[in-house]
């Protein structure tokens, strides 16, 4: 089947994305790479003397050594009866614009391993009827069918999901590239966008960004060094890349370091080049290129009628919109804050390929499946919550744990269901409670006891206990699980990272109670049977720790249960020799010491087959 | 209610109900095939998402490079030659170890320029060797797999100028 896609045919670079699922990505050029790769076709044609058509990049790379058969910037000509001559042979805007549609057509395809045959192409705000014709023809050119010219301040837009708002929305759409900036005004409205306004500047770009750090860097070297390394390409090189990752690095931190070893040398010996540059420092220098973007804003606003404080939203594209000095300039200027979240060098050709979907239907009727917006689980042994469904889960879901009892011989298991991100029950909200009784004497840990969890598609929430023993069964059915409001569920959530430390040592408390008891258990039980083998002191010594924790079992202090627990452990040693060697007497056919950790293998085993099944009956 | 209406009406119901079936049935494998679609673009994306690890990672060690060969350009060996021995050493080992990890050195002086792996700086004007030569690698470049991690800074010869002239 053939694909569609969206692509943003820009002055400086050109990005496409399609639609995968119910998103758009990025389409990566055939010389870059998908994550982060961002605007990946230089917008370059070449063609080089012995007749070879360079596309994108490598027309680039070779623009410096052939500048009479490269051209760039022919976007700003679409529609024009303007030609570019190219040894000998001439070539419209449209042409030229075609010769990257098509690189990025083939790019595509290479990527998708499908065809590409429809397409949504951007244009700026203020293209009139012939540029956008022009631009329509650029893609029939390169054999697409342009299914729709788009603006580009509205792919932004949908990129970042506006446009369905229902209410009248007043937008500012600040677009700031590499070589030139556009603000455009727009009125959204139940999915319709009007331009109000549009101005920009054609000179002003992140480019002057670049070129003012770099500067700056050169600058500093010569006041230290008395060196002027502009007029060493190797080092102009160095820096330019040092500088770029410097620029991008300020952006998540407050400062950075340039280290260039051996960047030049004289006749002291080498020189290095170490900086510390802080964000402070770049936002300086940038600050009178970010200025000039004022006049730009203001004079769209005052075209459209309107006043800061009308705009309600603020929308950034372009790399250099990135740098918080940009985006605060913006906020203060208009008095609101920007919208995130979307790759301000990716939404044009995002919001090209929604809009792409939108037009084939891919986009709706798309089956929305909820998630559980908190944790479920049971009450286990010590008050702790153990979590069966974690929160966020896509449901409809099941799932299935053994545990057992707590105690010799005992009839009945009480099931709490929970529902909550604390790690103990009682804080958590319960949901519901059932008991599973008549569960034959035995000793604890033996009796298998499944619960299952299965929430389905309306959220109603069926817990069961089955004793795999007797395969006696109880259930309980929650049918409105989520009666919190929003609020109530940001609140728990929030509870949880609050309380996070206190419920961990609340939890470790617990656990440690627990082992402890099961220590007890098992070191009384090793006594009865095999004290007899040790003698009377050490009898003695193993009771009296066995008292003594079983006092500390009274209080809350996690120290002093772990210490006693390990005395204990210490004293019975010999108990456990002892006890080793009859087992060993015993014979090595009943082997009755790993009679236990066998059962929960294969419990464990049983619990993987079921799984299986689960799974099976989910595929047909 | 006639036996015959009562047949009718119990028809259409299992026409309607066919229906449902169709669409739920129709809506469920067209989910399925979503998921099936998703399973394996995660499946691609795990694997770029190791590539590019790789890729970050040798595109930052590339500029490490360029300061070590920057390093051993300013070295006097004459006057310190052990110092120049360890040094090469320590260059050779970071480079077998990046060799290893995929990074391939972009071949560039003396061969004819290639934009897909060249970026032409400068022009250089020899009459000694073709057109559009590389005569001087400014910076190294590099490649991982069949992608430029950084392509190869060149100086290009050029015909000087009066022997250009005389061919035209």
């Amino acid at each position: 089947m053939a694909r569609s896609i969206g692509i943003d045919l820009g002055t400086s670079n050109s990005a496409a994305a399609v639609m995968e699922g119910d998103r758009p990505v990025i389409i990566p050029s055939a010389e870059g790479t998908t994550v982060g790769g961002g605007k990946a076709f230089p917008s370059y044609v070449a063609f080089t003397k012995d007749g070879q058509l360079l596309v994108g990049e490598p027309a680039r790379r070779q623009a410096a050594i052939n500048p009479e058969g490269t051209v760039s910037g022919f976007k700003r000509k679409m529609g024009t009866s303007e030609k570019y001559k190219i040894y000998g042979k001439e070539y419209t805007p449209q042409q030229l614009s075609g010769f990257i549609l098509q690189k990025i057509k083939r790019d595509a395809e290479a990527y998708l391993g499908d065809t590409v045959e429809e397409v949504v192409i951007t244009c700026p705000a203020y293209f009139n009827d012939n540029q956008r014709q022009a631009t329509k023809d650029a893609g029939e050119i390169a054999g697409l069918k342009v299914m729709r010219i788009v603006n580009e301040p509205t792919a932004a837009c949908l990129a970042y999901g506006l446009g369905k708002e229902e209410h009248e929305q007043k937008i500012l759409v600040f677009d700031l590239g590499g070589g030139t900036l556009d603000v455009t005004i727009m009125e959204m409205a139940q999915g319709v966008f009007e331009v109000k306004s549009t101005s920009g500047d054609t000179q002003l770009g992140g480019r002057d960004m670049d070129e003012a750090l770099m500067n700056y860097i050169f600058d500093e070297f010569k006041r230290e060094q008395g060196i002027d390394l502009r007029k060493d390409p190797m080092a102009v090189q160095r820096v330019r890349e040092a500088a770029e990752k410097a620029k991008i690095e300020l952006s998540s931190t407050i400062t950075t370091d340039i280290n260039l070893p051996f960047v030049t040398a004289d006749q002291s010996g080498p020189k290095h080049l170490v900086m510390h540059i802080t964000r402070a420092k770049l936002e300086e220098l940038v600050m009178p290129i970010v200025a000039r973007t004022r006049q730009s804003i203001e004079q769209s606003l005052k075209d459209a009628r309107l006043k800061p404080a009308d705009v309600h939203r603020i929308i950034m594209v372009g790399g250099p919109t990135r740098m918080p000095v940009v985006q605060r300039f913006l906020e203060e200027l208009v008095g609101k804050k920007i919208e995130r979240g979307v790759d301000p060098m990716e939404s044009v050709a995002l919001g090209a390929a929604i809009q792409s979907g939108i037009i084939k239907g891919d986009v709706k009727d798309v089956l929305l499946l909820d998630v559980t917006p908190l944790s479920l689980g049971i009450e286990t042994l010590g008050g702790v919550f153990t979590k069966m469904i974690e929160r966020n889960t896509t449901i409809p879901a099941r799932k299935s744990q053994v545990y057992s009892t707590a105690e010799d011989n005992q009839p009945a298991v009480t099931i709490r269901v929970l529902q909550g991100e604390r790690q103990m029950a009682n804080d958590n909200v319960e949901l519901g409670r059932f008991d599973l009784v008549d569960i034959p004497p035995a000793p604890r840990g033996m009796p298998k006891i499944e619960v299952t969890f299965d929430i389905d598609a309306n959220g109603i929430v069926h817990v069961s206990a089955k004793d795999q023993g007797t395969g006696k069964e109880q259930s309980i059915r929650i049918t409105a699980p989520n009666k919190l409001s929003d609020a109530d569920i940001d609140k728990m959530v929030k509870n949880a990272e609050q309380f996070a430390e206190e419920d961990k040592r609340r939890k470790e408390l617990a656990e440690t109670k627990n082992q402890a008891d099961t220590l007890v258990y098992s070191s009384e039980k090793a006594l009865k049977d095999y004290g007899d083998k040790v003698g009377a002191g050490d009898r003695d010594a193993i009771q009296n720790k066995i008292n003594e924790l079983k006092e500390a079992l009274k209080g809350d202090d996690v120290n002093r249960i772990k210490n006693v627990m390990e005395e204990l452990a210490k004293v019975s040693q010999k108990l456990g020799e002892e006890m080793y060697k009859a087992q060993q007497a015993a014979g090595a056919a009943q082997q009755p010491g790993a009679e236990q950790p066998g059962k929960q293998q294969q419990a464990e085993a049983e619990k993987a087959r079921e799984g299986e099944v689960i799974d099976a009956e989910f595929k047909e | 209610m006639s036996e015959e209406t009562k047949e009718k009406d119990e028809q259409q119901e299992d026409t309607v109900s066919r229906r449902e079936y169709d669409a739920l049935n129709d809506k469920y494998v067209r989910l399925y095939a979503d998921f099936e679609n998703s399973r394996k673009l995660w499946e691609k994306q795990k694997l770029e998402c190791l590539q590019f690890g790789s890729f970050r990672i040798l595109q930052d060690f590339a500029s490490v490079l360029d300061d070590i060969e920057a390093a051993l350009g300013s070295l006097n060996e004459t006057q310190h030659p052990e110092y120049a021995k360890g040094l090469k050493m320590v260059y050779a080992k970071i480079k077998d170890v990046l060799t290893k990890e995929g990074l391939q050195p972009i071949v560039a002086e003396g061969v004819a320029f290639d934009p897909h792996v060249h970026e032409a700086l400068m022009f250089e004007e020899r009459a000694d060797v073709p057109e559009h030569t590389v005569t001087v690698v400014i910076q190294q470049g590099y490649k991982y797999g069949d992608k430029v991690l950084r392509p190869a800074r060149v100086k290009v010869s050029r015909m000087p100028a009066e022997q250009a002239s005389k061919e035209v």
